[in-house]
């Protein structure tokens, strides 16, 4: 990658060298005749002569100095002016940032060029190239990088380094602007061909270097008329800006290339499904059916599966293990980037083909409900639309539909998506799965997705059809609880893996472990003036594990922000080891930062992608512990050695470690200044099985060491390892202690 | 959504005064003023205090903005310095010509650009980056070049059309079509490219949205998924790229029309900046900019009336 980039650098020096210094090559003056107009190339010049019968190779190596120091100091001044408007907009924030992008609106809303033959009546042409390309070019390297800061200021590394309390200044210089050093660059090589086009516009026009000085611009107008006498003396200067212009883009793409992930990234293990029973009197029958990727690697491979009528047919197997792809793969409907590569469908007896087949074959006999319903509804439809497209049914059958489901189909029927409750929109995706009365109902992690009354009228559903004698139902389910409630057989995907991510249970846990490290009281919490919690507790003892589940949208990531000090709440009382401490991170002392630590749930903006492994893991100390570099570097390899990597992983980048050793050095830096609380957000919900279940073992490893962890899931597999587990139910603001499993109340 | 429309039309509204100030605030950097530029610096410092004070200019800068902006409004720009002509009768007298070009610039551009853009926003992984990179590539390319290339092969090398575009001195420019072929197309590829950069990604977003792929799932034929769940989505981005690309559009006809020896208003502006005639400058150039400012008015109130959350709300 960086060879790459380099030799595009490589590139574009040279060429720009050789616009600006081919002057000296020059076998004739640029400005003195030298024979006939426009004569074509010939032994004296090999290029042949222009309209005053001046060599055009002399001119073309010496036209394009003015244009090209112009066009680089234009660029310059544009790029930096949008780079420090961007960081400030994106930095600032609030009305500084909306003046400013005010502004840049404004000016992108006038074409850059007119702006800058106005200014030219007042400004010498540079001044006005300069300033054009500044209004045309700056507001777009401000939005840029203004979006970019803003992402950064809410990734990963930004917050954790606001968590150990550096100032303003250094998180801008150490983390945000190495971050998007490489977009930002290619940003301002773009900006390099504004400049160009601009100063070749002034040079065509006659504003650039006066005749008979050479130019390239000029050149070609001036070249014009004797296009047909001489097309050498156009083409030539049309060539040199082409190649300038084009070997900009190029370096600037080259910056924007992401650095490549190993190939260990991929999916470890290729899922499959074996189906035994005998295959007389199935309606679906999948027949070794392989999906690969880009890379021609294998996600999931020889899946035979067999449903006879009237039966419910569940999925299961770990996220990532490839149960959605296989049953898109059966649907024909891969997103983009895989492919089926092999095996056939039937249904009834006849082969589904991929394309017109299958599509024809989803549209009559098959209705999906996919993970999130609500959203794949069209914002811009009614439900009555919404509901029937697609089938040949009658408005009367879709309100009965709707009434089944427990609408007031009169009263929604016009209604837009985005006018309807959550749990209503839920239920307008259902009736349009069933309208239809499909032939194959496919359910996608129904339980995850839906609020409970939604699922229960999926359970009532799923009944009904169960032993009907001609529908099939598939479930692609995590949730084994679900499952053994509705299907009739289970079907496993993937190869079972002898490490039970379950593995580390609450065994050693349980006695009063002493005085609770963490308490809050009254935390009433809202974002976006909607209130998340209300007059909620909690508590954590040394060693101690607590889950929070809750439904997505409950406030389970924002109630351990707020505990970092992200996100400050509304009213509560919290207390560290006993002493009360105050909500904002500002007024937090130095040990407090060092106690509390947070790792985030997306491990790819949880490390700065400019910093080194080794980087990442010795600030903390130095900052928060008050090591010197050298110390701080010296407990690297061991920190390392901690979360179960090899030390020599030090030295990379993040983007090139894997989800799970990036999970792990997120880890290794919240454990680098030696903290009593970890709050851990969905931290293994990126990860594949594996990687996870040897995060979970860690966790196990440290809490043994006493460190209280309190941990926010999704997944209940993992919240069997806890403790204790909160349940956050959705819209209903508390952190109810009658919900609460296990022993040990919530407060 | 009335309440959307008044706010496009007031946000263009001071986008206008804006945008004249800035004109005339550019103008007005000149170190000479009209009184020199008049008498030719023959003048002694008597006279020209004199005929300042004939014309004016001898009030603060913002009281002869305010009265120039009420004279445009009345279609007043004032008289040339160079020929002491009205500056709107000049600017009438060629704007035909350039309404010509540019339209067919957009005849060209607008379908290219739609077409391409759909290409890019909706080509398999392995095609996108490739196909945007040309439409980057393309739209780097400066405008000149491609004028010239056309030129060559069009000109030189085929012989069918005349290299520079001289129009007829009485009739419309639409009488023999042969002269605009070269600067219509010559506007227009760059700007095609450019657009379909723009509205690729946009085409790109909206195919990826779980509505789309929803719909795809359902087994709803291409042609009923592009119309009903695709379009639609599309109608404010592609306004909004559309304003610009017109606007992008009228500046390049200054260089185009340059280039050719096409007698427009962009030939107008550039030889009047030659001259340091202000008023023909302001006159052109604040016309210009209305024409975007108008574009980008009516892109926003039709992303206004497409918005799917507009309606419910007053």
């Amino acid at each position: 990658m960086n060879r790459c980039r380099g030799a595009a650098v490589a590139l574009v020096v040279l060429t720009l060298a050789a616009a600006v210094a081919g002057g000296a090559l020059a076998p004739h003056d640029p400005a003195a005749s030298i024979g006939a107009p426009w004569t074509p190339p010939g032994a004296g010049a090999p290029l042949g002569t222009d309209a005053a019968g001046r060599d055009v190779l002399s001119r073309v190596l010496a036209g394009g100095r003015d244009l090209t120091l112009t066009a680089l100091a234009a660029a310059v001044v544009a790029g930096l002016a949008g780079l420090a408007g961007g960081l400030t907009a994106g930095w600032a924030g609030g009305r500084t940032g909306r003046w400013l992008t005010a502004a840049a609106d404004l000016l992108l809303a006038l074409p850059f060029l007119l702006l800058a033959l106005v200014l030219a009546v007042a400004l010498p042409t540079p001044a006005a190239v300069v300033a054009g390309t500044v209004c045309g070019g700056a507001p777009l390297g401000l939005r840029l990088v203004r979006d970019l800061v803003r992402q950064a200021r809410r990734a990963g590394y930004v917050e954790a380094a606001r968590c150990r309390g550096e100032s303003t200044a250094a998180i801008v210089v150490r983390e945000v602007l190495p971050s998007l050093a490489g977009l930002a660059s290619a940003d301002m090589v773009l900006r390099f061909v504004l400049a160009l086009q601009l100063s070749a516009a002034f040079g065509m026009l006659g504003q650039g270097p006066q005749p008979p000085a050479p130019d390239w611009g000029l050149m070609l107008r001036e070249n014009l008329a004797g296009a047909a006498l001489n097309p050498a003396a156009l083409v030539a200067p049309a060539t040199a800006l082409t190649v300038l212009a084009l070997a900009a883009v190029l370096l600037s793409s080259a910056f924007t290339v992401p650095p490549r992930s190993r190939k260990s990234d991929r999916m470890s293990a290729v899922g499959t499904i074996v189906d035994t029973r005998a295959g007389d009197g199935a309606v679906l029958k999948v027949t070794g059916l392989t999906v690969t990727d880009d890379g021609g690697w294998a996600i999931v491979e020889d899946v035979f599966l067999r449903a006879w009528p009237g039966e419910v047919v569940a999925i299961v197997g770990p996220s990532g293990g490839g149960k959605t792809t296989t049953v898109r793969a059966v649907l024909d409907v891969l997103g983009p980037g895989l492919r089926r590569t092999g095996g056939t469908v039937a249904w009834r007896g006849t082969r589904v083909r991929p394309g017109q087949d299958a599509r024809r074959w989803r549209r009559a006999h098959v209705g999906l409900l996919d993970q999130d319903p609500a959203g794949s509804l069209n914002p811009l439809l009614g439900v009555g639309a919404l509901v029937l497209e697609g089938h040949r049914r009658s408005p009367a059958e879709a309100r009965a539909v709707l009434t089944d489901l427990g609408l007031d189909a009169d009263r929604l029927w016009r209604r837009r998506p985005h006018e309807l409750s959550g749990g209503q929109a839920q239920r307008v995706a259902l009736a349009r799965t069933l309208l239809g009365d499909p032939g194959l109902l496919v359910l996608d992690e129904p339980t995850s997705g839906l609020d409970p009354d939604a699922l229960d009228l999926v359970v009532r559903a799923i009944e009904r059809r169960r032993g009907d004698g001609r529908s099939v139902t598939l479930v692609i389910s995590h949730d084994e609880g679900f499952v053994v409630r509705v299907a009739d057989r289970v079907l496993t995907i993937g190869t079972p893996d002898p490490a039970e991510p379950g593995a580390p249970g609450p065994a050693a846990t349980g006695a009063d472990r002493g005085e609770p490290v963490l308490r809050v009281r009254g935390l009433r919490l809202a974002q976006g003036g909607e209130t998340l919690l209300a007059d909620a507790g909690l508590s954590l003892r040394p060693g101690e594990l607590v889950a929070v589940l809750g439904p997505s949208g409950a406030g389970k990531s924002t109630l351990l922000r707020a505990l970092a000090g992200l996100h400050p709440p509304e009213a509560g009382e919290l207390w560290l080891h006993g002493l009360p401490l105050a909500w904002p991170l500002g007024e937090r002392p130095r040990e407090a930062l060092r106690d509390a630590q947070l790792v985030g749930q997306d491990p790819a903006g949880a490390l700065n992608p400019a910093h080194r492994v080794g980087t990442a893991l010795a600030r903390p100390p130095q900052v928060l512990g008050g090591l010197s570099r050298e110390q701080a570097h010296a407990r690297v390899p061991g920190l390392l050695r901690r979360v179960g990597l090899d030390p020599a992983l030090a030295a990379r980048l993040p983007g090139e470690l894997s989800g799970g050793q990036r999970q792990r050095v997120a880890l290794a830096r919240a454990l680098a200044v030696g903290p009593t609380v970890l709050l851990a957000d969905e931290i293994t919900s990126a990860l594949d099985d594996t990687a996870a279940a040897g995060l979970l073992r860690l966790l196990e490893e440290l809490r043994g060491d006493g460190l209280a962890v309190l941990m926010v899931t999704h997944d209940r597999r993992v919240a069997a390892c806890a403790d204790r587990v909160l349940h956050l139910a959705g819209h209903q603001p508390s952190l109810d202690p009658a919900r609460t499993e296990d022993r040990t109340r919530a407060h | 959504m009335a309440r959307a429309l008044v706010v496009a039309m007031l946000r263009a509204l001071l986008l206008f005064v804006a945008v004249s100030a800035l004109v005339f605030g550019a103008t007005e950097l000149l170190p000479s003023d009209a009184a020199e530029s008049r008498t030719g610096g023959r003048a002694t410092a008597e006279q020209l205090a004199q005929m300042r004070e004939g014309l004016g200019l001898d009030r603060p800068a913002w009281r002869r903005y305010l009265s120039w902006l009420a004279g445009l409004c009345h279609g007043d720009a004032g008289t040339s310095l160079v020929t002491d002509r009205p500056v709107a009768a000049m600017v009438a007298e060629r704007l035909p010509a350039t309404l010509t070009l540019t339209g067919c610039a957009l005849a060209v551009a607008v379908p290219l650009m739609l077409l391409s853009a759909w290409l890019v926003g909706t080509a398999s992984p392995r095609w996108r980056g490739p196909l945007a990179a040309l439409a980057t590539g393309v739209a780097a390319v400066p405008q000149v070049v491609f004028a010239a290339g056309l030129v060559v092969v069009f000109s030189a090398v085929l012989g069918w059309l005349p290299p520079v575009s001289l129009l007829p001195a009485e009739g419309s420019p639409l009488a023999d079509p042969r002269p605009l072929v070269l600067p219509s197309l010559a506007l227009a590829a760059p700007a095609a490219a450019f657009g379909a950069g723009l509205l690729g990604g946009a085409v790109a977003d909206t195919v990826r949205r779980p509505h789309v792929r929803d719909a795809v799932a359902r087994g709803l034929p291409r042609h009923r998924v592009a119309a009903r769940h695709v379009a639609p989505f599309l109608l404010a981005p592609t306004a909004r790229v559309l304003a610009l690309t017109a606007g992008a559009l009228l500046a390049a006809a200054a260089v185009v029309e340059m280039m050719f020896g096409y007698a427009g208003l962009g030939e107008l502006l550039v030889s009047s900046i030659g001259t340091r005639d202000t008023p023909v400058v302001q006159a052109v150039a604040v016309l210009a900019a209305v024409a975007v400012l108008a574009g980008t008015a009516v892109a926003d109130a039709l992303g206004a009336l497409t918005d799917p959350y507009a309606r419910g709300r007053s």
